[in-house]
């Protein structure tokens, strides 16, 4: 904005404030509702969890009830697993986006191309997003299962592996399948938004660097890609923040296990507050969860903010 | 002027909608005060609308379900016997139920009757959500038909607190054929006896013996060995509240080793499935009930496969658990609780004790009643019901903190190299951990 319209605008705000309201009013009444439930359903009870992270809440000693302060944040922070679940927390939150955006991208531009039945595909795709969480997890827990999942059975009889893995029992493999799934499930999401913003690119651009030489990976980094930034920066932001909160597709599937493997800091939450009912630890954590999410964003947008200076 | 008009009709439509709203939200007795001609109803027909309660009702029962239709039939006969009390249920999942549960009761705003297990009873209890129905039930006439170990299950500190509904007490289910052709002529009654039948049963190419190494299932199955070998999680001690011994008492340490020496065997000498640590409870069930597993311990839910798999399933055959020392199984009492916060306590004992009655749970649960006029003959109903006896549940202590370590020393001694010494001490000190924080942990000196 030139600062001339800035200054202006800023006049209209502080001379003519009834002009403002006579303009602007009826946006801000219909917003009202909007605002109502926001407060209700997300500030207020944001404001809760931290005001309880300070104090000492068991359910099932409502006696020692206490303000404690930080002893919440402290004992949570000098718990070595802690460092464990949030590393966890961070595999899988950046492990099922990386697999997401990969796959989300490469079948929104197969989806691009003029191909007969696009459409068709175009909607089956969608399918993994559509089904239920709880049906989708229990249906992997079939297909990976080391006895009769038709998974192993599969990789055995083309002769990849020689005897069956219990992909999700098994410490070592545990994350990496969670993540797998997630990454299905999760895909037709980035490959829809992404389609969108390919179809906005003009073709033009693209012919006239075919024209003057650029070859397919070549016009896919520099043209395509740049241009899907905008709508990559959002998805990715959006998934990052859902995907580190993620608690039932985990829990769904492994439960945490085998022996807290694919434990995050979203289960930790879970179990603290509904297995052990300590709240105000559990409150704790959930505060300390949106502090390491806020500082993902704020580095983020610093990154991008110098890579576009 | 047409601004002035707009806002009047956003305040008109506001108005009418919030109108709407509180039409909508008000209870059935006033909005049914008026009939169709406008006119106030006769006085006996208002009190009789007033006087009728809705219970709400939160159960793991589905409407959809084959095996609960008599369920649902029961609610609609209760409910025509019962003219001034409507039950309304709804049909949650038990995993969902307990969250669901405290976080409704501690905002004031609770089921009238629940669907609960026995395990989640003392910590309602310490929450203070579960009124005291010792009173109620005394008075109540079919009382003496309940096994007292039923009754003491679901009590905490002396008071009843919990209605039974169902029972699943625990038995030792095998393939009959397959212990036959393995040459066994009866089946195990030590762990020894359950080594010694395993060895013979491996080379059917099945697993011989079933376990769950993780969900609700395991922890079930891990307290009820430490009771075989003689031990328990937690004793109470002098003072009334509860301590782990293991780490003080060398005697105590021994048997509760013995346990997960008995889990490394398992798995060492391919007694059970190699993948058991991640075994839940479908996942052992359906294989015992497609003959992939020989033997196991479970309960008379089995029975329900009998539908989908009939023939892996005609030779199942009911025994009592092999124990070490004492002879001992789970008894999984399911059960109807009513919440402090309802207001409809009294109509909601009326319902508890109406479903437990002999009469009805003959049409619900005519092979799994906790009512002992109900027994059904054959191997579903008599064949668990006689080891009755034996059924023991949960010590009465919070078991919040302390069900993942269980299900975390299954997987330490499935999983890792750790000792079985190692493994129940850790375990020991986490159950005094959770003890201490729920202000549970005894303080009197081990005898």
């Amino acid at each position: 904005m030139q600062p001339r319209l800035e200054e202006e605008s800023r006049l209209n705000l502080s001379y003519r404030p009834k002009k403002y309201i006579k303009k602007h009013g009826i946006a801000y009444l219909f917003m009202l509702p909007a605002i109502f439930f926001l407060i209700i359903l997300f500030v207020l009870p944001f404001i809760e969890v931290f005001k309880m992270s300070f104090y000492s809440v068991n359910l099932l000693n409502p006696e020692a009830e206490a303000f404690i302060f930080l002893d919440n944040f402290i004992s949570a922070l000098s718990d070595p697993t802690f460092y464990q679940y949030l590393y966890q927390g961070l595999i899988w939150t950046f492990g099922s986006v990386i697999g997401e955006y990969i796959v989300g991208i490469v079948t929104a531009i197969l989806l691009n191309q003029n191909i007969r039945g696009k459409t068709f595909f175009r909607a089956i795709i969608f399918i993994p997003w559509l089904v239920p969480i709880v049906v989708a997890a229990m249906t992997w827990r079939w297909i990976l299962n080391p006895d009769f999942g038709i998974f192993n059975v599969m990789l055995v009889k083309v002769g990849i592996l020689d005897e069956s893995i219990n992909w999700l029992g098994t410490a070592g493999t545990a994350m990496l399948a969670v993540i797998f799934v997630n990454v299905w499930r999760t895909f037709p999401f980035y490959t829809v938004t992404l389609l969108a913003g390919l179809q906005s690119i003009p073709k033009e651009i693209i012919e006239a660097a075919e024209i003057d030489g650029a070859g397919i990976w070549q016009r896919f980094w520099y043209i395509i890609l740049p241009s899907l930034k905008g709508v990559s920066a959002v998805i990715i932001i959006l998934h990052v923040i859902w995907t580190f909160n993620n608690f039932d597709f985990i829990w769904l599937l492994t439960e945490g296990g085998p022996l807290h493997a694919t434990e995050t800091l979203a289960i930790t939450t879970y179990l603290e507050a509904f297995e052990k009912y300590h709240f105000g630890q559990a409150s704790a954590l959930s505060s300390i969860m949106i502090l390491i999410l806020i500082g993902i964003i704020i580095t983020y947008f610093k990154v991008e903010k110098k890579q576009n200076n | 002027m047409k601004l002035k008009r707009r806002y009047s009709l956003l305040v008109g439509f506001f108005l009418t909608s919030s109108l709407l709203l509180s039409a909508c939200g008000s209870s059935g007795p006033s909005s049914s005060e008026t009939n169709e001609s406008g006119t106030n109803n006769t006085k006996e027909n208002s009190v009789e609308k007033q006087e009728k309660v809705v219970l709400d009702l939160w159960w793991s029962m589905s409407a959809n379900n084959e095996e609960h239709k008599n369920h649902y039939a029961a609610i609609e006969k209760f409910n025509q016997e019962h003219p001034n009390i409507e039950v309304k249920p709804q049909s949650i999942p038990l995993e969902q139920a307990k969250d669901k549960i405290i976080t409704s009761a501690n905002a004031g705003n609770p089921p009238d009757v629940a669907d609960v297990l026995n395990e989640w009873l003392v910590s309602y209890h310490r929450m203070g959500i579960l009124p005291d129905l010792t009173e109620d039930i005394n008075k109540w006439e079919e009382k003496e038909k309940i096994p007292q170990n039923i009754w003491d299950t679901l009590s905490v500190d002396g008071k009843i607190v919990a209605v039974p509904s169902e029972l699943g007490i625990r038995a030792f289910l095998y393939h009959e054929d397959m212990l036959k052709a393995a040459g066994a002529a009866e089946p195990p009654k030590t762990w020894d006896e359950l080594l010694e039948l395993s060895a013979k049963l491996k080379g059917q190419g099945v697993a011989p013996f079933g376990i769950s190494g993780q969900s609700a299932r395991a922890p079930q199955e891990l307290i009820v060995y430490f009771w075989q070998s003689g031990t328990d999680i937690a004793h109470q001690m002098p003072d009334g509240k509860y301590r782990n011994l293991w780490a003080e008492n060398p005697e105590e340490l021994q048997k509760a080793v013995e346990v997960y020496e008995l889990y490394k065997t398992m798995l060492k000498d391919g007694v059970i499935n190699k993948d058991s640590a991640s075994w839940g409870y479908r996942e052992l069930d359906t294989n015992f009930a497609q003959g992939r597993v020989a033997t196991t311990v479970n309960g008379p839910w089995i029975k329900n496969y009998e539908a989908e798999q009939p023939e892996s399933m005609k030779d199942v055959q009911i025994a009592a658990p092999p124990y070490n020392t004492v002879p001992a199984t789970f008894m999984e009492v399911g059960s109807f609780a009513t919440f402090e916060g309802s207001e409809h306590k009294k109509e909601a004992i009326t319902f508890m004790t109406w479903w437990l009655s002999e009469e009805t749970q003959k049409l619900v649960n005519p092979g799994r009643s906790p009512n002992t006029g109900v027994v059904q003959d054959g191997k579903w109903g008599e064949g668990f019901y006689k080891l009755l006896d034996q059924g023991r549940s949960f010590p009465g202590i919070s078991m919040g903190g302390i069900i993942q370590p269980m299900i975390d020393s299954i997987q330490k001694s499935l999983l890792t190299e750790e000792s079985p010494e190692e493994i129940a001490l850790w375990l020991g000190e986490q159950i005094n951990n959770s003890l201490k924080e729920n202000g549970e942990l005894s303080e009197s000196p081990a005898k």
